[in-house]
């Protein structure tokens, strides 16, 4: 669930009619001292983070003064939660509350529709009194159910203030309606002196499925995650938006192995289930996980391909695990070629195991294995009839044997373990030399090394899925460059094929837009 | 039996002009599931894969009657309208298979379906399979790969029900479970998402009602409450059979999401300790690991002599067969004792079990009967004669002659059975799609046959005006219980016969075309109806090469015309 911050949130609801706080969201003391005099008298400055009780971390300050509220912006600015930096804090006009109400949106999975939380104090740990809460269906389309909510309302004696709050939850759903939100928390909705309501905090998250749709939420990157987007994870993001055959998921979990473990590896699962289970698999064998990643939903070669150069953009990985649900749905032969391409240009020297159980899976780890037996690093394929826990332990072992290789043992003295090093992958000669052809396909291109047509025509052809043919010496396209484009997949299985049968002069280069940059910086 | 679907259950398929949509009819089709029709926006009258496609599923309910399933292969952005469609149009099981459906929707389509008394299964589904009945969606992914990875239950039998919140772990388990020779009913992939139709709980609750399951396997996940409120299912009694879990996301971060838009720790909800241990509690089996888990299913299965495990010898076959089980002093074709079915019912009946794996009923095994005596012999003209005669003068053995006469039994010969069954399948689907009636579709095809000089097989004699066999063939029908209604295969056939006498061509159906009627009506596949006349037509072949062997001299030049029959007299 994509996740707004207070400030965000309190901006839809301020459009939606409900009131809210005077206040402003500042990055800098300078701001927040501008704010302060804006606002006059007495200011509440909140760093906007997403969790509970910001006050007991000392997340919140008051101040009566411009001066005060800047000097207490510096603190709350240089403050960090969790793995998130603050990088905003609000500034609001301070408030007498006569009374707090807790109010809450939420899909409930049981009822498969909206439902609604009343209850009466606001005010911090409402974790704690679930008990006193007043739970109030939703019907999707029309809102609150009138008779639960007034229930709830009169067992409150909110007496003036009654309709106040009816129209106040009203208007909460509407917004999570207009902004197809997965849950919306006031806490507390304060009920003022002449009766009115105010929502003096605001915690909402936005269906991720229904981002799309909302451009006007501004939200970078649907994902759930408990840090703040990396930058590997955005180049990740953005190269899943733009091929939408098959799904890539990736998230970044550890930069350094836990102390006590076997060492940092990369993590390449195949279905949510199924990654899940493998990672737990891994994790019991000792290692510790570098990354989340999910390629499944017969997802294309080039596909598999990026998040592989992804996962292997982060340094001090011992190895490379793959592993899906072992009994894979989708054709796991497009995934071998993806992955078979990534290791050879990357010129992987850790060792790899990859289980492609599943439909053509005898094909598949042929592919890989052949196509990767002249990397320093062993690359091995395992099968359906190969259980999460046999090919977890047989990674081990091939970890351990490439740790404790000779001529290795000056760095192993200084307890460094034989570990990858980002590097840009490796790339033949011809390409991007004037002389070659290049045709464009999805996110790249292929590339054909004409000085070597004449030796390598037929050899290529063949392997081409009839997508090539020769014109007069020179390599042309049997179908127009438009259809030629989404051939992407046959033409990384074309260059996979004749690498592996020793033909050169095919080469598929594949966009990751910011990975290249990335890797030269480190 | 099994829970959601079998193969009796009438399955739609909308997107089915789309390329998954396709690819997972052939997988369904081919697995066996009842596809009868899909549904395209903008592509209703075309075909895929011979099924009728409409714009909606109000035309296909309407034009193909009964449907009791719709599979939803439509992107995310399409689904509620798609699913929505499929409700409003009475269907009362929709399968949700794209992943990535707004939550907002899913409440939407749940609603729908709440008010319409219908289930849904999804959204990012993918699918149901009962094995050795149906697959609906895309589990196997291929129905080769379908029938081997999962096990299914003996005719009768039993197996377990699985139940998973994830796609590819829905196969996993179903496969490794088979491995350790566990036979499975049915398995449900109710989905990753935070909204889904039917959940863990109410399918449990499925399998606790369903004879042909003896226990639950359940893949659970970090994530929602679902497991929780199945162990308060099992300690409240509702669920009494055994069940075995494994929940996957132990080495999940709280707060970070794995893929499934379900599998996310919110708080202290959904944790992996809190489901392992409120399923311990409850009584079930959890496994630690997931390759711990068929052991752990197969203790529960042994500990209550279930049926739904292997025996030795079953787990090491490499391959299976359905149709005779040999023992030792035991032979049983198609579950029948082979001693109690001899002097008791006709080859006719035998032919139609073995073929159909259903004993079917004295007038159908006498109509069958008399297929098969209506094809025993043509004389010494047909093709299969002459070539067995031939082969059998060079001084080949018996069943050289006698295979050299079937070989010849192809497209051209005999095959006119099966191209007139598949030709009136096709008028029937017509009339079905178009919403019109068989005696129009029959007369527009007569039109078009008179001007382009098209043959249709099953019609007309080279020798008969008015075949023998045929009328007696479509008595013997009529006493077994066939009737000429429009929606039928005799029905079709009887209105191209009308449809020809309308234009002064009177071109009777022959005993091809009555036989291909006949057998389609009796549900038998097209497929085996070039084998039923090689089967009838064998003792004929057996006495022309014998008659050959005994009065003939070798490498005589045979007349294919000129000859002449010296047998008794008809009387």
């Amino acid at each position: 669930m994509a996740r707004l911050h207070e400030f965000e949130g309190k901006a839809i609801l301020s459009r939606a009619g409900l009131r809210v706080p005077l206040g402003k969201a500042v990055q800098t003391p300078q701001e927040a001292r501008a704010a302060a005099a804006d606002l006059g008298g007495e200011v509440v400055l909140k760093i906007q983070a997403w969790t509970t009780g910001r006050a007991a971390l000392g997340g919140i300050a008051f101040a009566s003064t411009p001066d005060e509220a800047a000097k207490h912006a510096e603190r709350l600015l240089a403050m960090k939660v969790g793995s998130f930096p603050v990088t905003h804090v609000l500034v609001e006009q301070k408030l007498k509350f006569a009374r707090e109400l807790f109010l809450s949106f939420s899909v409930d999975d049981h009822a498969r529709a909206p439902v609604m939380l009343l209850a009466a104090a606001g005010g911090t740990g409402i974790e704690e009194r679930a008990r006193e809460v007043a739970r109030i269906p939703c019907d999707v389309q029309s809102g609150p159910d009138a008779a639960a909510l007034s229930n709830a309302l009169s067992s409150l004696n909110l007496g003036q203030a009654q309709s106040k709050v009816a129209e106040a939850a009203r208007q909460v759903f509407n917004v999570a309606k207009s902004i197809e939100a997965r849950s919306v928390e006031i806490n507390p909705l304060a009920i003022l002196a002449d009766g009115g309501t105010v929502a003096a905090d605001c915690r909402m998250t936005v269906d991720d499925y229904a981002v799309f749709r909302h451009p006007e939420l501004g939200i970078e990157i649907a994902r759930e995650l408990d840090h703040p987007p990396t930058a590997l994870e955005r180049i990740a993001y953005h190269a899943e938006q733009d091929d939408h055959r098959g799904t890539f998921f990736f998230a970044q979990m550890n930069t350094a192995a836990t102390p006590g473990s076997k060492g940092l590896i990369g993590f390449h699962g195949a279905g949510g289930g199924g990654s899940m289970m493998s990672m737990d698999a891994i994790t019991n064998e000792g290692f510790t996980i570098a990354n989340f990643c999910d390629t499944s939903g017969n997802p294309s070669p080039a596909k598999v391909y990026r998040a592989a150069r992804v996962i292997l953009s982060q340094p001090g990985l011992i190895g490379y695990f793959g592993s899906g649900s072992g009994v894979a749905n989708q054709e796991q032969y497009w995934s071998a070629y993806g992955l078979a391409k990534a290791f050879w240009e990357l010129e992987l020297n850790i060792p790899a195991v990859i289980r492609l159980g599943g439909n053509t899976e005898d094909r598949a780890v042929d592919i890989l294995q052949s196509a990767c037996k002249h990397l320093s690093a062993k690359v091995e394929g395992y099968k359906k009839t190969d259980p999460p826990a046999k090919i977890a332990a047989r990674f081990a072992a091939l970890v351990a044997e490439h740790q404790s290789r000779d001529g290795q043992e000056l760095e192993r003295a200084k307890g460094q373990p034989r570990s990858w090093t980002p590097r840009p992958p490796r790339r033949p000669n011809f390409v991007s030399s004037p002389k070659s052809l290049s045709f464009p396909v999805k996110a790249g291109r292929v590339w054909l090394d004409s000085a070597a047509w004449a030796k390598n025509a037929p050899a290529i052809m063949a392997r081409s899925n009839g997508l090539l043919k020769d014109d007069s010496g020179r390599p042309a396209l049997t179908v127009t460059p438009e259809a030629f484009l989404a051939k992407d997949s046959d033409m990384i299985a074309c260059e996979v094929e004749c690498r592996r049968d020793g033909v050169e002069g095919v080469f598929v280069e594949l966009d990751i837009p910011g990975l290249e940059t990335q890797s030269e910086r480190r | 039996m099994a829970i959601l679907i079998d193969e009796t259950k009438r399955v739609i398929v909308q997107g089915i002009t789309g390329r998954e949509g396709q690819a997972r009819t052939r997988l369904m089709l081919d697995y066996g599931t009842k596809v009868v029709g899909g549904v395209t926006p903008g592509k209703g009258g075309s075909e895929v894969f011979g099924l009728p496609v409409f714009n909606s599923c109000a035309d296909a309910v309407a034009a193909l009657g009964g449907v009791d399933v719709s599979v939803l292969f439509v992107p995310a952005q399409g689904i509620k309208s798609a699913a929505l469609d499929a409700i409003n149009a009475g269907v009362k099981l929709v399968v949700l298979v794209a992943d990535r459906v707004p939550v907002w929707d899913a409440m939407e389509i749940a609603a729908a379906a709440k008010s319409r008394n219908a289930s849904f299964v999804g959204p990012n589904t993918l699918g149901i399979a009962s094995p050795g009945k149906a697959v609906v969606g895309m589990i196997g992914g291929r129905a080769e790969s379908a029938r081997e990875w999962f096990k299914a239950p003996l005719q009768g039998g039993t197996g377990v029900g699985i139940i998973s919140r994830s796609g590819g772990m829905s196969s996993s388990t179903a496969y490794y479970l088979g491995q350790s020779g566990v036979r499975i009913s049915s398995i449900v992939h109710i989905g990753g998402d935070a909204v889904l139709g039917l959940r863990i709980p109410d399918v449990a609750k499925m399998f606790e009602n369903d004879p042909a399951t003896d226990a639950i396997v359940v893949f659970g996940e970090i994530g929602g409450s679902q497991e929780e409120e199945l162990a308060d299912l099992i300690k409240s009694g509702t669920i009494t059979k055994p069940v075995a879990a494994y929940i996957g996301g132990k080495a999940a971060k709280a707060g970070t999401r794995f893929s499934h838009a379900g599998a996310i720790i919110e708080g202290n909800r959904g944790t992996h300790a809190g489901k392992v241990a409120a399923l311990r509690e409850a009584g079930a089996t959890v496994a630690d690991a997931f390759g711990e888990l068929p052991a752990a299913v197969v203790g529960v299965l042994r500990a209550r002599k279930s049926r739904s495990l292997m025996s030795d010898a079953e787990i090491k076959a490499v391959w299976t067969t359905a149709i005779t089980k040999i023992e030792p002093n035991k032979v049983a074709v198609r579950g029948h004792d082979i001693a109690s079915l001899m002097g008791k019912i006709s080859f006719g009946a035998a032919v139609y079990l073995i073929l159909t794996g259903t004993l079917p009923d004295e007038r159908t095994g006498r109509l069958l009967d008399a297929i098969l005596v209506s094809s025993i012999d043509h004389g010494a003209t047909p093709p299969s004669c002459l070539a067995a005669r031939t082969v059998a003068s060079t001084g080949a053995s018996l069943s050289q002659s006698v295979a050299a006469g079937i070989m010849s039994i192809n497209k051209h010969h005999g095959g006119a059975i099966e191209d007139c069954a598949r030709y009136l399948a096709v008028l029937l689907r017509r009339a079905v799609q178009q919403k019109r009636s068989i005696d129009e579709v029959a007369a527009e095809e007569v039109a078009r046959i008179k001007s382009s000089g098209d043959r249709i097989s099953g019609f007309g004699h080279r020798i008969h005006t008015k075949d023998p066999r045929t009328g007696r063939m479509f008595e013997l029908a009529t006493e077994a219980g066939l009737t000429a209604a429009p929606t039928t295969h005799i029905g079709a056939a009887r209105a191209v016969e009308r449809a020809f006498a309308a234009i002064g061509k009177p071109l009777p159906i022959n005993v091809d075309g009555a036989i291909g009627a006949i057998l389609a009506d009796l549900g038998l596949d097209p497929k085996v109806f070039n084998g039923i006349f090689m089967i009838a037509r064998t003792p004929g072949l057996v006495a022309h090469v014998t008659e050959e062997q005994t009065r003939e001299r070798p490498m005589r030049r045979i007349d294919p015309v000129n000859h002449a029959y010296d047998g008794p007299l008809p009387a």
